[in-house]
């Protein structure tokens, strides 16, 4: 278990029970990532329609590129 | 039921989504369980983030990829020479089909794993590729 100051928790809205991802840095630092839940990370997505306008409109495109 | 799976772009993407199609949703929730040996080949994961990056910009793509690499047991595939020869091969006879279509597709019918993909270029005269396609 690791204490995480409260200042720093408060920062970054980090509360008990959520989970981090610590990742190691080449430089030998360390950090650390809040993993977010699903709910939360859709609520800033977008629509199955909106999307389908998105993939429609650049999939060509990304095709014609690759050629 | 088929014991493993190639997963590709479109259905990490629709995962992603408000309204996230129920299939998706019930295969996610199947990988989730272990149903499954999932396997994404990397460069996937690359094209992953390009489209979260479009969907929502860089730090939705960043916290979503994050979170979806840590949540899910999945087998994460490099390229090496036999799929860089037999991807190049695809590319060579189906112009239609993109680099990352071809790479996973390649990585399908060595494993024997079915795909599972939103694309509906996969051509069908393959016979060692077995394909789950997803709409939306």
């Amino acid at each position: 278990m690791i204490s995480i100051p409260a200042a720093i928790r408060k920062k970054f809205a980090l509360h008990d029970g959520d989970q981090v991802v610590i990742s190691e840095e080449e430089d030998g630092t360390i950090k650390i990532y809040p993993l977010e839940s699903i709910e939360s990370l859709r609520e800033r997505s977008i629509t199955v329609a909106e999307y389908r306008a998105l993939h429609d409109q650049i999939e060509e495109e990304d095709l014609e590129r690759e050629r | 039921m088929d014991k493993s799976l190639c997963l590709d772009t479109g259905p990490i993407t629709l995962y992603h989504l408000k309204d996230t199609p129920r299939e998706v949703s019930h295969l996610m929730s199947a990988i989730e369980q272990g149903v499954f040996t999932t396997y994404i080949p990397e460069i996937i994961l690359v094209e992953v983030f390009y489209r979260l990056c479009l969907i929502s910009g860089k730090s939705f793509a960043e916290s979503s990829l994050r979170s979806f690499t840590n949540k899910f047991p999945l087998q994460i595939l490099t390229v090496p020479e036999d799929i860089v020869f037999k991807a190049g091969e695809l590319k060579c006879r189906y112009r239609d089909l993109s680099y990352n279509d071809c790479v996973i597709a390649a990585w399908a019918m060595k494993l024997h794993a079915q795909l599972h993909t939103t694309e509906k270029k996969f051509p069908n005269d393959l016979k060692a590729l077995r394909i789950k396609t997803y709409e939306f």
